[in-house]
Formats: structure tokens, sequence, C-alpha cells
């Protein structure tokens, strides 16, 4: 893993919302971005042999594993993946801001702007239901 | 709200972006690969519900792609009957890797439709007509 030039990041968010906007914001500071929603997605990337530098992962996953549980197993199967946990949306912004300033792309995003547009797409989803 | 907009008032900036609608992640993923590969931005969902919450939000969808088969919700066809609905100017691909004597209907009219397995130019080729024709 080259930390100094991370390149694919995987992204595992089970809210559809939260996982399309994060995704294309790393997208677009640079990053290949890899989309999923559980801890199967990721084992199946892994075994095709697709490299991932980075997993950034909702604790609260769907399926059999938690994003703490997948997070133990890579360190034994794949130590190399840097894995990053988060728990809210706060968190998830904050880290994916993290990464984009250490990104190939400066991007003059301020991770206020991205939390704001999540907060807006969520609340016009709840508005729907 | 985005909503029934004909394609000629809509100005369009920069690539178009495509919603691919499959449950089984490697086959999106390939899917949404090749097409970021030809400069589509890609959203991705898993199921019906999915695409109808990426649909709902506002964000920008100019074409659907989407499996039939979804898992235990609504379906590709419902899907599609949404679309057509909601979304007139938004064209839906239904693919299915399923036996069918006559081409899926959705909402009353044919669906533009690939057969599982697809050949993923082939579906670039379809997406990329489509989207000219709006």
């Amino acid at each position: 893993m080259d930390l100094d030039n991370p390149r694919t990041v995987m992204v595992l968010e089970p809210d559809v919302i939260v996982r399309a906007q994060i995704s294309d914001f790393l997208r677009e500071c640079g990053y290949r971005v890899i989309e999923g929603v559980d801890a199967v997605d990721v084992r199946a990337i892994c075994e095709a042999g697709v490299s991932i530098d980075i997993l950034l992962a909702e604790v609260h996953l769907t399926g059999a594993s938690s994003g703490f549980e997948l997070a133990q197993e890579l360190r034994q199967t794949r130590p190399e993946i840097a894995v990053i946990l988060v728990s809210s949306i706060h968190n998830v912004v904050d880290k994916a801001s993290d990464l984009c300033e250490r990104g190939p792309i400066r991007k003059p995003y301020r991770s206020d702007d991205i939390l704001r547009r999540i907060q807006l797409l969520l609340e016009r989803r709840r508005q729907m239901t | 709200m985005e909503d029934a907009v004909p394609p000629a008032r809509i100005k369009q900036e920069g690539m178009p972006t495509v919603l691919i609608v499959e449950d089984h992640f490697m086959t999106r993923w390939s899917a949404a690969q090749y097409l970021r590969a030809q400069g589509y931005r890609v959203l991705e969902a898993v199921n019906f519900t999915e695409a109808l919450g990426l649909a709902n939000s506002g964000t920008r969808i100019d074409v659907v792609f989407s499996d039939v088969e979804l898992g235990e919700e609504q379906s590709g066809l419902d899907l599609a009957a949404w679309f057509s609905k909601h979304r007139p100017y938004t064209p839906v691909l239904l693919t299915s890797g399923a036996d069918r004597n006559d081409s899926p209907h959705a909402g009353g009219r044919p669906a533009a439709f690939v057969r599982k397995p697809y050949d993923l130019t082939q579906v670039g080729q379809m997406l990329r007509s489509m989207l000219e024709r709006r």
C-alpha cells in the first residue's frame, strides 16, 4: 500500500444517498471509488484480485458482519488495506474530507458543503416517505 | 424538484449520469467501471428502494440501466413503470438473464431490453442512442 499515493477507496455504506454523495466527492478528488453495502462486497472485490488502498466503512452494516468484525478480519487477511470506520454522517464527511486533503486533486469543497448537501437530500427523502 | 422537463430545454452540462440498478455486486461493479471509463457519471443502486431514493433526492439521472430481477422487492419492471410515469424523459434500459418469450413491458409499453449475459460495449451503444433520442 502506498499511503503517499493512495488511489483506490472502497466505500461501504448501506444508505444509498450518503454512499452516492461521498463516492462522488471522493471521485472528484481523484480517487477511484468502489461502492459496496456489506462485508460480502468487500470479500468479493478482494477475491477478484482488485487492490484497495483504503476501506471507508460504516460500522453499522447490513448482513452478518459489522464494520468492526470486518476490520478485524481484514487486519488478518488484508493488512495492506487501511480501514477507516465511521459511525455517523458527520464522521463519514470528516473522513472523506481528510482523504481529499491528501487526494490526487485539490478540491475547493469544504466539508460543511458536503454535509449540508447530504442533509438536504436526506431531508427531501424523509419528506417523500 | 426537476420533473417532466422536455429534453430540448435541458442544458447538457458535462457527461450524462446513468443510474445502474443491480443486486449482484460484481455485475454492478463491472458495468459501473466500464461506463465510468466511457465518461459517464455513474450512480449505483442495489434495489428498487435505493433507486427510488436517488430518483426522489433530486440528484440528476439521465438514463437508467436496471436488472429486472432485483431481489426481494419490486422488480426492474416496476422501476421502469415508475420512471415512465414520474420521469417520462428519462429512458430506462432493462436487462435480465431469465427466460423470456417476449420483450418485457413496463407500464404498458415495450421497454428497451438487453439480454444477460450482455456485452458492455453494446450496452454503452444502446445507452448512447437512448440518450440521443430523448
